[in-house]
């Protein structure tokens, strides 16, 4: 399988080891970090938004420390990320954010972007509304809206940071069971859920769990 | 003496050249025409042209006609109610060289500018730069190309506004207080009104639309962690826009200056 992702002697605060660990394609894998601040900190050190004060990440086969922004920004095209806060741009309609990606990577109709877009809200269970700016909605509207963000692109690779956080049981049934099924719609997909919440173990137990909070080594 | 004029002649010069910087590479991240980025950045570019020329256009007519009014009774307090020649030379310059171009960057300083400096500072705050940017959407290109279009874009719309706003406001004192008529008027002002002093105008605005645009944007992206940078970063970003404002406008006016004489 293609290597996706790359860790290798990397320091993060809150992590006392230097820890290492690879996600191929098709891989579903929860890293469990200390706390949520680690979760974000180490979503952006994966995708090359911060670089690494040690150690090395390689993206797609690249040190993301070597590659120029561009570089990143397309291989960032083939990622999905789904914030924990939903990462959602402030000035923008729910529906506004949710096609941003689409309407700016893609040649894609008016026609055909209501109807992906609207065709995977249902699937994510989403009654929120969508001429609303992201102020005016619940955490878990926005978390639903990242993710379906995410997904919308078919990306490569899905990042989940601290993906239930907020959420009631129902809406973590769902979302995991989507996310279950987003996995395998593709094999070479890999799907990384990047949490504190030990939790997440029991929902998805195919999942390999890498315990960053040991340093642990793949 | 010299050294202090020398420190700040080098920091004026540091700080144009970084805002040009900023400017060019927004520039530079301009889309392709097979792009498909272009509709997402048109409409920010037509948001901004909104929020920045539409919804200020009521200030800057009644600022106008105020300006307009007060210019042409203290212009024919001092030449005489019938020497529309040179009263209508006396407006052009001050209104269409200077106060038109000026007054229309400050009006758009004071309302947009800080807009942008804190709607930036907030987004940094928030980690939607970060966000945008982990959609493969340069910042440069979704957040500070359009802005700076659009500022300017609306900087020079309201500033032709403003001058023919303030040509209206005077002819109605004049008409009203001293009997000029329609004819008598506009023959004073178009006789001045060439296409240098146009030039000199939308020049000035052009510039200033940039300049302010690209020193709100680099304020509100330089906001760090905390929340009580937000303010401080509009404050900053709104006196070094009316510091370069003034700058550049008499840089502008002596290089017009320099090109009559030449």
């Amino acid at each position: 399988m293609t290597e996706m992702i790359r860790a290798e002697n990397l320091s993060l605060a809150g992590i006392s080891a230097a820890i290492s660990f690879a996600i191929c394609g098709g891989d579903m894998i929860i890293l469990l970090t200390p706390k949520d601040e680690v979760s974000a900190s180490l979503t952006n050190l994966l995708i090359g938004l911060e670089k690494p004060s040690s150690g090395k990440i390689f993206l797609f086969g690249f040190d993301t420390a070597a590659r120029s922004d561009q570089e990143l920004r397309d291989a960032r095209r083939r990622i999905g990320i789904a914030y924990g806060s939903g990462g959602l741009v402030s000035n923008l309609k729910a529906w506004e954010n949710l096609t941003l990606p689409l309407y700016y990577h893609q040649h894609l109709s008016h026609e055909e972007i209501k109807t992906r877009g609207l065709s995977l809200l249902g699937r994510l269970g989403y009654t929120g509304k969508l001429m609303d700016l992201p102020g005016n909605l619940s955490l878990s509207q926005k978390k639903i809206i990242g993710v379906a963000r995410a997904m919308l692109i078919a990306p490569d690779m899905i990042l989940y940071e601290s993906p239930v956080s907020g959420m009631d049981q129902e809406e973590k049934n769902n979302f995991f069971k989507i996310a279950e099924e987003f996995h395998r719609e593709n094999p070479d997909r890999s799907s990384v859920f990047i949490t504190s919440d030990r939790d997440v173990v029991r929902y998805l137990p195919e999942a390999v769990v890498v315990n960053l909070t040991k340093g642990r080594i793949l | 003496m010299i050294s202090t004029l020398g420190h700040w002649v080098l920091s004026l010069v540091i700080s144009l050249t970084s805002l040009a910087k900023i400017i060019v590479v927004a520039f530079k991240s301009f889309p392709g025409p097979l792009n498909p980025g272009r509709r997402p950045i048109a409409q920010v570019f037509l948001k901004q042209v909104y929020f920045t020329g539409f919804e200020s256009l009521k200030i800057v007519i009644i600022i106008s006609l105020a300006i307009g009014t007060v210019l042409i009774t203290q212009i024919i307090s001092l030449v005489g109610a019938g020497n529309e020649s040179l009263i209508g030379k006396v407006f052009v310059w001050v209104v269409i060289r200077e106060l038109g171009p000026l007054l229309t960057a400050i009006i758009v300083i004071a309302r947009s500018g800080t807009a942008i400096a804190t709607e930036l500072g907030f987004m940094k705050i928030n980690g939607e730069i970060d966000s945008i940017e982990s959609l493969g959407i340069p910042s440069e290109q979704y957040l500070i190309l359009p802005r700076i279009i659009g500022v300017t874009t609306a900087v020079i719309v309201l500033t032709i506004y403003f001058e023919i706003f303030s040509i209206l406001g005077a002819f109605l004192v004049a008409s009203i207080g001293w009997h000029v008529s329609l004819e008598a008027f506009l023959q004073g002002i178009f006789s001045t009104l060439t296409v240098m002093e146009l030039s000199v105008s939308v020049t000035k605005s052009l510039f200033f639309g940039l300049f302010l645009t690209a020193a709100c944007c680099r304020h509100g992206l330089a906001v760090g962690k905390s929340t009580t940078q937000i303010p401080q970063a509009a404050t900053r970003g709104v006196m070094q826009s009316l510091f370069l404002v003034f700058i550049l406008d008499g840089i502008i006016t002596f290089a017009s200056l320099a090109f009559r004489n030449s």
